[in-house]
């Protein structure tokens, strides 16, 4: 059964540009599907083109100014997230559960609602353990750059200690919410490692069928129950397509980071059908390669030589967020949501 | 109990303190010892053993392990902790407890990040299936991976337990104020003196941390912040004029 929220109860949200409106399209159906009478609240810096179905007083759109900043719209749209966060918090509302655009609702989310309720922060790790066997390679050492929590999910309840917090993220992120290869920082996501010791009643939530994803799916046994996905035991809740390329996948067995989409177990079909659904409702994204390759050209050491040194990208990467940290240091956007 | 890790005989400590238990590096079998002596620093090495040297004592007979780096002041009744303890798999301590909107405080926050948001100075083990798993992962990681190399996210043996969050369900994050001050929180912890005992906040400073004392320059609490103020350091003067009293006095009575 749905869980009865009331108005400034509980409240879900999401931020993207257009480009992911397929995405949101989906997300937005799946929540409904399972929560028709909760509010959910899409913000994002362009218009969107919703379906019809889902203009109704549950969902709203809130347009989003990012003033003289400017930057790529990932940077900009995860700088913006603790503002938005903040800024619900300030409207009152009791809890607040942020899910990424590129998430889908796969059962009740009742089970987490109250856990976000009784806690302050909730957070989720990106992975619960490490069978060394099946996991990505390195993988535990790319968390340790990018953080060991997810920040496509976040559950906040009301409390002056929270709101601290946010506004500590928001001063951090508004500054220091860039990436750079093998640097400190990772978005709004790296900060959050700190959350544990800043937040008293953080959450650690470690419910195997919440934010499932690439990365944590080869350590995960799956398998279908009455007709319901279960991750290791429990419900698949909430599925995160972390890093998708529906164009790619199609004709590749490797999802990002070459992961095979053969470990996904039975999921593996879902994530094909995620695919096709994007790209019939006109997935137009730039690939997640080219993404990357423009990142890498434009952070990268220019010298061939030097890419191979560690000195010098040690130096280079310092440099680099020493002059982008300047170049942002006047083009707050914090005070911009109110 | 005292690890040594760079000294095999110990009938001579033994004898000279003998409320405390020395163990030397015996209970590591030879060949992980080797390679392990041979790739790191005497200081790698002996931050490498901290997990190895918990999950001995946790299968030796020892149910809870509070495990302290060794320049580190005891200055109460530890018993809150145990009982933590009784009741979580591990208990850690965050470096930092409280945001700070300053600008100041973003460097600390940074340096913070990039070694370890847990201080490994101070962490507590009970025998459970679930710490055993996380220090055996723990270990493997130690065993080759503990130095200095940032722009891969490796800070000692420190940085990887961030991921004790993840792995460890019933865990308990030590908030009191009094365990485990040292230099990188001095500012938050609002240290003052009241009859006669050092306090944090509302909290008795138990746990005092030396990390980065120097005895070849004792003008400083850390090598790694010189420049400390006076003002933060206030209240913890007369703690850190005793514990460098307390290192003399054990020196001249080595010497002797």
């Amino acid at each position: 059964m749905d869980k009865e929220l009331i108005s400034k109860g509980t409240i879900f949200c999401t931020i993207a540009s257009n480009e992911y409106e397929p995405m949101v399209n989906l997300l937005v159906d799946s929540f409904f599907k399972f929560h028709p009478k909760s509010r959910f609240i899409i913000f994002s810096g362009d218009e969107y083109n919703l379906k019809n179905s889902y203009k109704t007083p549950s969902l709203e759109f809130r347009k989003l100014d990012f003033g003289a900043v400017s930057g790529s719209k990932r940077f900009l749209y995860s700088r913006i997230k603790p503002s938005v966060l903040r800024s619900l918090m300030e409207e009152g509302w009791q809890s607040i559960i942020f899910l990424d655009p590129d998430m889908l609702v796969m059962s009740s989310l009742d089970e987490v609602i109250d856990l976000v309720e009784k806690n302050s922060l909730t957070l989720t790790p990106h992975i619960l353990n490490l069978n060394e066997e099946n996991s990505i390679e390195n993988f535990d050492k790319v968390l340790l750059n990018v953080g060991m929590f997810n920040a496509g999910f976040i559950g906040l309840s009301q409390s002056q200690t929270v709101l601290d917090f946010l506004r500590w993220w928001e001063s951090r992120t508004s500054e220091h919410g860039i990436m750079l290869p093998n640097s400190d920082f990772y978005f709004d996501q790296r900060w959050l490692d700190l959350a544990p010791g800043y937040v008293e009643n953080c959450f650690i939530l470690r419910d195997p069928g919440v934010n499932v994803a690439y990365f944590n799916l080869s350590n995960r046994r799956t398998q279908i129950e009455n007709d319901s996905y279960v991750i290791n035991g429990s419900k698949l809740k909430l599925i995160h397509f972390s890093g998708f390329d529906p164009e790619k996948l199609p004709s590749s067995n490797n999802y990002f980071l070459r992961v095979p989409i053969s470990n996904f177990g039975p999921l593996e079909n879902v994530f094909r059908l995620y695919a096709n659904e994007l790209l019939n409702l006109g997935w137009k994204p730039r690939s997640i390669d080219s993404r990357i390759r423009s990142f890498k050209k434009f952070y990268s050491p220019p010298l061939l030589f030097a890419k191979k040194s560690k000195i010098f990208r040690f130096f280079w990467t310092r440099f680099l967020r020493t002059s982008i940290a300047k170049k942002l240091k006047h083009h707050s956007i914090i005070s911009q949501i109110k | 109990m005292i690890l040594v890790t760079d000294q095999s005989d110990l009938t001579e400590l033994q004898k000279n303190y003998p409320l405390i238990t020395f163990i030397n590096t015996d209970f590591l079998d030879n060949e992980t010892l080797k390679m392990m002596s041979k790739i790191y620093t005497k200081m790698e090495f002996a931050y490498a053993l901290t997990p190895f040297v918990i999950i001995y004592l946790l299968l030796n007979s020892y149910s809870q392990v509070l495990f302290l780096k060794l320049e580190t002041l005891v200055l109460g009744d530890l018993e809150s902790l145990f009982i933590k303890l009784n009741l979580n798999s591990a208990i850690v301590t965050p470096h930092l407890l409280s945001p700070d909107i300053s600008t100041l405080n973003i460097k600390q926050e940074v340096e913070v990040l990039l070694a370890g948001t847990f201080n490994g100075g101070v962490v507590g083990f009970r025998n459970t299936a679930e710490a055993l798993k996380y220090l055996d992962w723990w270990s493997q990681k130690t065993k080759t991976q503990c130095f200095i190399d940032v722009s891969n996210g490796i800070h000692f043996e420190q940085r990887w337990l961030d991921f004790i969050t993840s792995f460890i369900s019933d865990l308990e994050i030590i908030r009191n104020k009094g365990i485990n001050v040292a230099h990188w929180n001095l500012r938050e912890r609002a240290l003052k003196i009241r009859d006669g005992k050092l306090y944090a906040g509302t909290d008795e400073c138990l746990i005092f941390r030396f990390s980065g004392f120097d005895e070849t320059n004792p003008m400083y609490l850390s090598r790694y912040k010189p420049n400390l103020s006076e003002e933060e350091l206030a209240a913890a003067g007369p703690t850190f004029e005793k514990y460098k009293k307390e290192l003399r006095r054990y020196k001249a009575q080595q010497d002797a």
